[in-house]
């Protein structure tokens, strides 16, 4: 019996080509999409749970609160309370603080420049990776040891043994001996740490003494572990007294900032929503994964009902089959069982061929994903049983149908070739709402698409208040060797031919960070100062970003009190005062529309005692520069001329190949600094950073979006086929009568333009309320127009008019005689 | 073998009630070939088909070796149908997928029979109506002639007590349709029971009662002895 199905359905399967490869292909393509998901899914979400202990390893986030704002979660944590925490709360077993940073390193002739994190001694207490050289309980405990990746290891000892060599690394400008005392194995993709070096940590490596004092300052990426896993919960209740002990301003939030620490378990981090990420790799989204997995689902959902589609098309050949088998005595289950095995073998097959698509396309996927996903067949990250699982699935819900419709034709009717009044039957028929939720899905995803792609196109060509072309970011002049020489640099690289103009400043748009102080304006309550972004720059730093001034003037040299009050006495300087500029968002708190009215505008800046707060005079207002990506709202900033924390230096240049400026600008960074390494970041390239993900965002849904369209196409190709079958008659007679093809065509495309338009209109709220709500999560978006509604619509009818066309012509211009003798 | 009782089968659609039989009383005894004759549409093989249990009458008796048949459910009918039927059609009803010894064979599958014994029945019933020499061929590769062969071949494989053909000679040519007869003659000569339908009165002859239809009704019965 079994032997009989199977040759029967091979044969069957051999005999209509077509339909075999449109079935296979069509089932192919969505399985290996569906699959491809499912790998990515399960990277996202099993971050970290590689770790021993995972289950114990908890990073101590930031929670704080402004006046009247909502809660807002911060990834770091204030380098200065981890070994409080530690000290108040015995649940710890240990922790371990992680910066990240950047060190000249020498090993022979090799010198270069590497990015590295420092960290505290109780690193591998914590975090337990896999050794490969040296060992944990001895690593990184001495201020002199450094631990190595397995992949840097090779790149710089070759072969031989890591442990135990020396490397010579700049610290502050001092060249000092470390050695390697262990070497790890390589972080897999599913983790939120990455890094090649680990360097043990001092006080002395932050940037400024207030980074490492300031409870209000958020720097480092803090991990413990603690004995028992259950234990956070006490420790999380117990934040309260822990922040009244040691930092009581920050203990209630009428005192303008509320700050709590708070522990979350590593393996939850990446997925979380979070006001700024402290993950090493780049912060995952729920949102997204969601949507992904719905989208593969969906799009095996596709793939199936084209099988329906597709097999129910076939069930008029295989009627009088089934009247033979039935008349011969088969029961209605031996045949469901018979057509079960069928569209099972179909999914089977399909699924070897998803297993070599998903192969094939892999590499491309991680592209699009900036992933790294590997394929596994066999153990947890394996696709071996998604794939069976969804043969299983595919086979059952694609054969059920055409089976149940197939098991319950009348025999006498089949045989006789009447089954199509049969098959007419039904009210509502199956297939109908099939083609229309599978429009539904694809129009859905290419409504998504549209507006997405419209999104990240306008976000790329947004208004930044600057030229971000033509200008380049040196960083790291904080360097110990390079902070006496700012001013001898910038002269240097201001002579390198076609450079226009350079400036020093805190904040650039390539970096991330941000400093906020309040502004104290008179008549405003202490608790209620707002908040203002605080932008330290240099002289003639609005010409070099090509800024523009709406009112009041530029800051200058000309007047004493445009320069930073760098005074020994603190309350001298605060009295003398300070002029800077503000952009066209602070004129809110002098409750000014008008950008002149704000001009000789005054408050006090800082949190400090009020005799020590610098008294700000408003000299000019400037259009809001962006400094940010579109998805960030422009804040209040104020614009001080400063000397201090400066970190990079910005350089207009004329029309010369970006590669050819950087090598003029590394030539004239050498001559001064031959051994520090030299970086340059072109901002405009920087721009475009700044919406990778949405732009990957967008290629994902146009992927999905058109294999839905392709699979729908060839469903709808399938339903095209039954129906003109179906109608073989009518079609003959409506030709004798007279009709012509274009007439025919007409009727069978207008048959099939229904369900489209049905689905556009289930469509379009359901996109339009997904894309309201991810639009307004951008400060800078597009209008909600109906265009991109009416394109996506509008192709998936064109697409289902060629589909359908094309099959109805060939019936139409068959010869009205063989229509008729059909039946 | 079986009996018709006031037999009636009406088709209705939403508007249109036709009467495919009315009334109809046949008694069939063991052994008997019988042939149905009548002009188009006269409801032959309505007939059949509810003979054949393909098809349920609106009212009246139909009695199987005794057992009512018109109350019986669906899987009922199947099994007595595969027990009892062999089928044999004007269009032969082959399936083109299937060679001739898997068409046969098809005949038998619904049946609990072990492989062994399922083959060399099917090569006994090849030999019967001689195309064991083709066992392996498809159908698309036969002659008419060859596949109603086949087509009788499986009727007869599952040993039936009861043969129906609905004009087994229809698509045939003289020379190929007496072949089929004889051998439904023999086939009814060791015993088991012929019914046929047919526009051929030179076939009908075969039978040894033909029975007249008219609009539904029967008109004549002519018992002959062969």
């Amino acid at each position: 019996m079994w032997r009989n199905y199977l040759i029967i359905a091979l044969r069957t399967l051999a005999k209509s080509r077509l339909f075999t490869a449109l079935n296979l292909v069509g089932l192919a393509v969505g399985m290996a999409a569906c699959l491809l998901i499912a790998m990515w899914v399960r990277n996202e979400t099993t971050y970290d749970q590689w770790l021993p202990d995972a289950e114990r390893i908890f990073v101590v986030q930031a929670k704080t609160q402004y006046p009247g704002k909502e809660m807002e979660t911060w990834g770091h944590a204030s380098a200065i309370m981890l070994p409080k925490l530690e000290v108040d709360f015995s649940q710890i077993a240990s922790y371990t603080r992680l910066l990240r940073g950047e060190r000249a390193m020498r090993y022979g002739t090799r010198v270069e420049n590497q990015p590295i994190v420092l960290v505290d001694t109780g690193f591998f207490d914590v975090l337990a990776l896999p050794l490969l050289e040296g060992s944990r309980e001895t690593a990184l405990k001495r201020p002199d040891q450094i631990a190595v990746s397995d992949s840097f290891a090779k790149k710089w000892f070759g072969t031989n043994p890591a442990v135990g060599q020396t490397l010579i690394v700049t610290v502050k400008g001092e060249k000092r001996p470390f050695q390697v005392a262990a070497v790890f194995r390589d972080l897999p993709s599913n983790s939120m740490l990455e890094f090649n070096v680990l360097m043990p940590f001092q006080d002395a490596d932050f940037a400024t003494p207030a980074q490492v004092l300031n409870w209000g300052s958020f720097t480092t990426l803090s991990i413990v572990k603690l004995k028992v896993a259950s234990d956070a919960t006490a420790i999380n209740a117990g934040m309260d007294g822990f922040i009244e002990k040691h930092a009581p301003p920050f203990s209630k939030v009428e005192n303008g900032f509320y700050y709590r620490p708070n522990l979350r378990n590593i393996t939850d981090t990446h997925l979380q929503e979070l006001k700024a990420s402290a993950n090493f790799r780049p912060q995952g989204d729920a949102r997204l994964v969601a949507a992904l997995a719905a989208v593969g689902l969906l799009i095996l959902g596709i793939a199936t009902i084209t099988y329906i589609n597709l097999a129910t098309a076939r069930v008029s050949l295989r009627a009088r089959e089934v009247g033979l088998r039935k008349t011969l005595g088969a029961g209605r289950g031996q045949l469901m069982v018979q057509f079960l095995v069928e569209s099972s073998l179909i999914a089977l097959l399909a699924g070897i061929l998803a297993l070599a698509l998903v192969e094939m396309a892999l590499p491309a996927f991680n592209f699009l994903l900036a992933q790294k996903l590997v394929l596994q067949y066999f153990g947890l990250q394996g696709v071996l049983l998604p794939l069976v699982l969804m043969v299983g699935f595919v086979g059952i819900a694609g054969g059920w149908y055409p089976a149940l419709v197939l098991a319950r034709l009348r025999p006498r009717e089949a045989i006789s070739g009447q089954h199509g009044a049969v098959l007419k039957s039904g009210r509502v028929p199956l297939r109908q709402l099939l083609v229309i939720g599978q429009f539904s899905i694809a129009i859905l995803l290419m409504t998504c698409m549209a507006i997405i792609y419209a999104q990240v196109s306008h976000l790329r060509n947004v208004d930044m208040g600057y030229q971000p072309d033509g200008l380049i970011v040196i960083p790291g002049i904080q360097r110990a060797e390079v902070l006496p020489n700012q001013k001898a640099l910038l002269a240097a690289l201001l002579r390198v031919p076609d450079v226009l103009s350079a400036t020093r400043s805190m904040f650039d748009p390539t970096g991330s960070g941000l400093a906020r102080q309040s502004a104290h304006l008179p008549g405003v309550p202490e608790s209620q100062a707002p908040q203002i972004s605080m932008n330290p720059v240099d002289w003639g730093y609005l010409k070099t970003y090509g800024g523009t001034i709406i009112a009041g003037r530029d800051l200058s040299e000309k007047y004493g009190n445009d320069d930073w009050p760098y005074l020994q006495d603190a309350e001298e300087a605060a009295k003398r005062g300070v002029n800077g500029l503000v952009n066209r968002a602070a004129l809110k708190f002098f409750n000014v529309t008008d950008p002149n009215a704000a001009i000789g505008k005054t408050f006090k800046l800082g949190s400090q005692a009020e005799a020590l707060r610098i008294t700000v005079t408003v000299v000019g207002v400037i259009e809001d520069l962006r400094m940010r990506s579109a998805r960030d709202e422009i804040i209040p900033s104020l614009y001080v001329r400063g000397d201090e924390g400066l970190t990079a230096v910005s350089v207009r240049y004329k029309a010369v190949p970006p590669a050819e400026m950087v090598s003029r600008l590394e030539a004239a960074w050498k001559q001064l600094f031959p051994e520090t390494p030299f970086a340059a970041r072109l901002v405009d390239e920087a721009i475009v950073g700044y919406y990778k993900n949405e732009t990957r965002r967008g290629h994902l849904f146009a992927l999905f979006a058109g294999i839905a369209i392709v699979l729908c196409a060839v469903g709808l190709y399938g339903l095209a086929v039954f129906t003109a079958e179906r109608r073989t008659k009518e079609i003959g007679i409506r030709k004798v009568l007279g009709a012509e093809v274009s007439d025919i065509v007409r009727l069978l495309v207008w048959q099939f333009s229904k369900p489209v338009m049905i689905a556009t209109l289930i469509a379009w709220p359901i996109a339009w309320w997904l894309m309201r709500e991810w639009l307004n999560g951008f400060s800078v978006r597009i209008p909600l127009t109906p265009l991109p509604f009416i394109a996506a619509g509008a192709s998936a009818m064109f697409i289902a008019w060629i589909t359908v066309a094309w099959h109805a012509m060939r019936v139409a211009r068959s010869s009205p005689i063989h229509a008729l003798r059909h039946e | 073998m079986l009996q018709l009782k006031n037999l009636t089968k009406i088709y209705r659609t939403d508007t249109v009630q036709t009467t495919a039989l009315r009334d109809v009383n046949i008694t069939i005894p063991k052994g008997e070939f019988s042939a149905i004759m009548g002009p188009s549409g006269c409801g032959k093989s309505t007939l059949l088909n509810v003979i054949g249990m393909l098809d349920s009458p609106d009212s009246g008796g139909y009695f199987f070796d005794g057992q009512d048949v018109a109350g019986m459910g669906e899987s009922q009918l199947a099994k007595l149908r595969k027990k009892h039927i062999g089928f044999i059609f004007q269009s032969f009803n082959l399936i083109d997928e299937l060679t001739v010894a898997e068409n046969i064979e098809l005949a038998l599958l619904y049946h609990d029979i072990p492989t062994a014994e399922r083959r060399a029945r099917v090569e006994e019933a090849m030999d019967k109506v001689g195309i064991g020499h083709r066992a392996k061929h498809m159908p698309s590769q036969l002659s008419g002639g060859q596949q109603q062969r086949v087509a009788v071949g499986r009727a007869v494989v599952a040993k039936p007590n009861l043969i129906l053909a609905d004009e087994p000679t229809g698509n045939l040519d003289t020379a190929h349709g007496d072949e089929v007869m004889r051998m439904l003659r023999a086939l009814n000569e060791s015993g088991t029971n012929v019914v046929m339908v047919t526009h051929t009165p030179h076939h009908a002859d075969y039978a040894s009662r033909i029975i007249n239809l008219v609009d539904g009704q029967v008109i004549t019965e002519s018992a002959r002895p062969l």
